[in-house]
């Protein structure tokens, strides 16, 4: 048996490494065709991976919509059908955000694509402010009716301010509906998509903004009908003029009605046409508003201030967008990725902006919007399934004078959750090996408690010049009970059977005991060819003599006429075996 | 007995290792190669040439005594102006040449034929994209042609793109040519559809250029199950009376010992002293009773 030991080891152990290498063979690490992506002038089409990827049938028909959307928009403010446009700006929004997601995914945000993206937010909110302002306009009509009814000259003249403010913005709305449309329908024009609605929807802003032209003229002439004149009693400067985001911007003037001015007289300040802020006039009639630039976008703003029915002149405010800067940290813990940085622009924390977290995996996409605190900070964690991903953050709001920015592109990797498993194989590993290491203690203990052990001393105390049997290594003590014990069986064979052996017969058992003992005391295998002397040379001293004591009497019984006296032999062996400790 | 068996299997050792040599000296991992059976080979194209009847052309003069109805040319160096006259003459005379080409030293042939479509080697890339690659763009059918009869849309790898003729196929409209060669569209890169297939008539004969050979290489085949990649390489063999061009065609430019061996493929009187050879060493096996 003990002869297929090694060999059984070695199929076993090439079972578990074939079994281990298995997994590996899908994946070579020497050469797969499937792992060589190119060489030379092509791709290998078997290592790329396959998406079959038709982004025209996408891009296509959402840039029609945009381009068709805006016409109708326009059309239904013009005609004054305010529910219907603002459920196709709605309508506009989802797309656009459709849009925008397709956009970042595709790796498109600086192609013409990117820029046909841009000015289609810029037109989305141009058109979120020609809705809102021509309800404020046509809510002015109403009031206009109902006080005129009511035959209050001084709100009549407010109205026809306001109303003023409204035109003057709806003007400059205009100029940008037209720029952002000339380049939208040149993109649109090279990417096979027909402008002609979105064109046409010039016309028709530029229609809308005459009829408001012509029933603000008529206010004003009804308005100058009450003898109430446009004098500037409210008088209005900003310091400085414009800036950029985060500049602080000092409105102040002097209200000059003739009379008493009650101290804290409110003031007023409107920024494109709505109320901003109030302040309180001092009683020499000076007042001063200061504001920061913060979410208003890029562009021209109209500023004036009202103190009861006065009203200040209308005055530009400027504010130029700067490019903005947005970070971005990504850590994994477990199948959570952490995401977070700031967003800045010229150095300043920008607040409260929307920041989109776009989250690509190989099957699957997201999209998040965070947004930042007060210090420009913000932050994002969601669960994700193993694999590996994409992230990228980016700003994009018109709304802000911070022109669009993309963080970097971060890529994770996130892993099985395979702590328990690995806690519960360490675990299984280290149990296994503290029993292992225990039991080997437990039994050396026994083993040196034993009483086959305890004989030794009595070995020694009659031998002491001998070195008995266990000096051998700890770990072949039980070897050593074994083999005294086989040899003790030579004796007891010789005992029950030298009455019916001859004397030469018997005697051979004896000396096959001699010859099995010397072998194990010396560790050297006793070959046939040798003599009993020959083997009893390979010991030294007093063992050799007793030894030669044995092999003498021994040679006489067996190969002479010589008769024992007693049990001499047997005595002489005792001694021999004694002396090598296998008794 | 024992030492006949001992003979057969030392033969038997020795014929396969001459296979395993022969087989090594008769491949090379050169791109585009006819003798590449690797994944940038064009073995599977060539043979697929041959088993539907394709005739290779070795001499030009073939051309003028006993014309085929189509030639194809996969991307061609520069010939002499005779041999370029043959072909010249070919296309006026009503045949059709099929240039498959990604380099603009095809030009030299496009011009020597008298054909306005040129190649451009430029950098097409696409968002509508077959692989993860911005350059396995995929192309359209522009108009039907019978080399398109059933193709609707080919993955290409690594295209060219062309001016001049017809178009027969194109890329989307969200194609770009990438200047900076950086996998995006940006700074002045615009997008538009580009040709990688087009065609022109020359008197009575027509010439066809399409400028990608990526389209032929082995591991273009099967693999793009999306397209109709295979369609139409079956379109290119089993055309009416073809034959492949093997003198001034890249796939079967040679060198060294690949040389040696196509060499002696190719020419009639050493395959016949290759198989008296072998025929001579089995006799003698088994004159001497090792067989």
């Amino acid at each position: 048996m003990k002869r297929y030991t090694a060999p059984i080891i070695f199929i076993w152990l090439a079972i578990l490494f074939a079994v281990l290498l298995m997994p590996y063979t899908a994946e070579p690490e020497i050469y797969a065709i499937s792992n060589v992506e190119g060489a030379g002038i092509f791709k290998n089409p078997i290592a790329l991976k396959q998406i079959s990827q038709e982004k025209t049938a996408d891009l296509q028909p959402l840039m029609q919509d945009f381009l068709g959307s805006s016409g109708t928009i326009v059309l239904n403010v013009r005609l004054n059908n305010f529910e219907d446009a603002q459920e196709d700006l709605a309508e506009y929004r989802r797309a656009a955000s459709q849009f925008d997601r397709l956009v970042i995914n595709l790796d498109m945000s600086e192609s013409e694509i990117g820029e046909f993206r841009k000015n289609n937010a810029e037109n989305i909110r141009n058109l979120e402010e020609l809705l809102n302002d021509s309800i404020a306009f046509d809510e002015l009509n109403r009031l206009e009716i109902q006080y005129q009814n009511e035959d209050n000259p001084e709100m009549m003249y407010s109205i026809a301010y306001e109303g003023e403010a409204l035109r003057e913005k709806i003007t400059q709305e205009f100029g940008q509906y037209q720029k952002n449309t000339a380049a939208m329908a040149k993109t649109g024009r090279a990417i096979e998509v027909d402008p002609e609605a979105m064109e046409s929807s010039v016309d028709h802003f530029a229609d809308h903004i005459r009829e408001i032209e012509g029933r603000q003229e008529e206010r004003i002439v009804r308005a100058s009908d009450t003898a109430i004149t446009f004098n500037e009693e409210l008088t209005l400067a900003t310091n400085p003029s414009g800036g950029i985001y985060g500049d602080g911007i000092h409105a102040a003037g002097v209200y000059s009605r003739t009379g008493d001015i009650p101290t804290g007289e409110p003031v007023t300040l409107y920024i494109d046409s709505r109320e901003f802020a109030v302040s309180a006039c001092t009683n020499t009639g000076e007042y001063g508003i200061p504001f920061t630039i913060h979410h208003m976008y890029a562009g021209t703003h109209l500023v004036y201030t009202r103190a009861g029915n006065v009203f200040s002149p209308i005055i530009p405010v400027s504010v130029a967008g700067t490019a903005g800067v947005l970070t971005l940290n990504v850590s994994v813990m477990g199948s959570t990725v952490l995401s977070s940085g700031r967003l800045t622009t010229e150095c300043r924390d920008v607040s409260d902006a929307p920041v989109t977290i776009y989250l690509r995996g190989l099957d699957n996409e997201t999209e998040t919007t965070v947004y930042t605190d007060s210090s420009g900070a913000y932050s994002y964690e969601t669960e994700v399934r193993p694999g590996d991903y994409i992230i990228q953050s980016v700003f994009s709001d018109p709304g802000f004078p911070v022109n669009e920015c993309r963080s970097r592109e971060s890529v994770v990797s996130v892993g099985q959750n395979d702590l328990l498993l690995y806690l519960l194989l360490f675990t299984i590993v280290a149990a296994g090996a503290g029993y292992l290491i225990l039991r080997r203690r437990y039994n050396n203990r026994e083993k040196e408690g034993s009483p086959e052990e305890t004989s030794e001393p009595d070995t020694t105390e009659e031998h002491p010049s001998t070195s008995p049997l266990p000096e051998r290594a700890e770990d072949t003590r039980g070897d050593s009970r074994s083999e005294a014990t086989a040899i003790q069986d030579f004796r007891s064979r010789y005992i029950s059977q030298r009455t019916t052996l001859s004397p030469a017969d018997a005697s051979r058992i004896l000396g096959e005991g001699l010859t099995a003992a010397i072998g194990f005391y010396t560790g050297q295998k006793c070959r046939p060819s040798e003599t009993m002397r020959e083997q009893a040379d390979r010991l030294e001293g007093r063992c050799r003599e007793q030894a030669y004591v044995f092999v003498t009497m021994y040679e006489a019984m067996v190969y002479g006429k010589y008769h024992q006296k007693g049990d001499e032999l047997l005595v002489a062996w005792d001694e021999a075996i004694r002396c090598m400790g296998a008794a | 007995m024992k030492q006949t068996t001992g003979n057969i299997l030392v033969v038997a050792a020795l014929i396969l290792a001459g296979i395993v040599i022969l087989s090594y000296l008769s491949s090379t991992d050169a791109e585009l190669s006819r003798y590449n059976g690797g994944w940038n080979g064009t073995s599977a194209f060539y043979d697929q040439l041959d088993r539907t009847g394709s005739t290779a052309i070795t001499s030009y003069a073939i051309l003028r005594s006993a014309p085929p109805e189509t030639l194809i040319m996969v991307e061609p160096h520069a010939l002499p102006e005779e041999e370029t006259d043959s072909i010249r003459q070919f296309v006026r005379d009503g045949g059709t040449l099929i240039v498959i080409a990604k380099n603009e030293s095809a030009n030299s042939i496009l011009e020597a034929m008298g054909s306005s479509i040129r190649i451009h080697e430029s950098i097409l890339s696409s968002i509508d994209r077959e692989y993860a690659d911005p350059r396995m763009v995929i192309a359209y059918r522009a108009q039907d042609h019978r080399l398109l009869k059933g193709v609707e849309s080919i993955a290409l790898n690594q295209p060219s793109t062309l001016t001049g003729g017809e178009i027969l196929l194109q890329t989307s409209v969200i194609s770009w040519i990438d200047r900076n060669n950086n996998g995006r569209a940006d700074g002045m890169e615009t997008f538009g559809k580009e040709t990688v297939m087009a065609r022109e008539f020359l008197e009575s004969g027509e010439i066809i250029i399409l400028s990608d050979s990526g389209v032929l290489i082995n591991s273009m085949d099967t693999t793009v199950s999306e397209r109709d990649n295979t369609r139409l390489r079956n379109n290119l063999a089993t055309g009416m009376d073809t034959a492949y061009d093997t003198i001034a065609s890249q796939p079967f430019e040679t060198d060294g010992a690949l040389q040696a061996v196509t060499g002696a493929k190719n020419t009639t009187i050493i395959k016949i002293l290759v198989l008296l050879l072998i025929t001579g060493i089995i006799c003698a096996a088994y004159a001497r009773r090792i067989l």
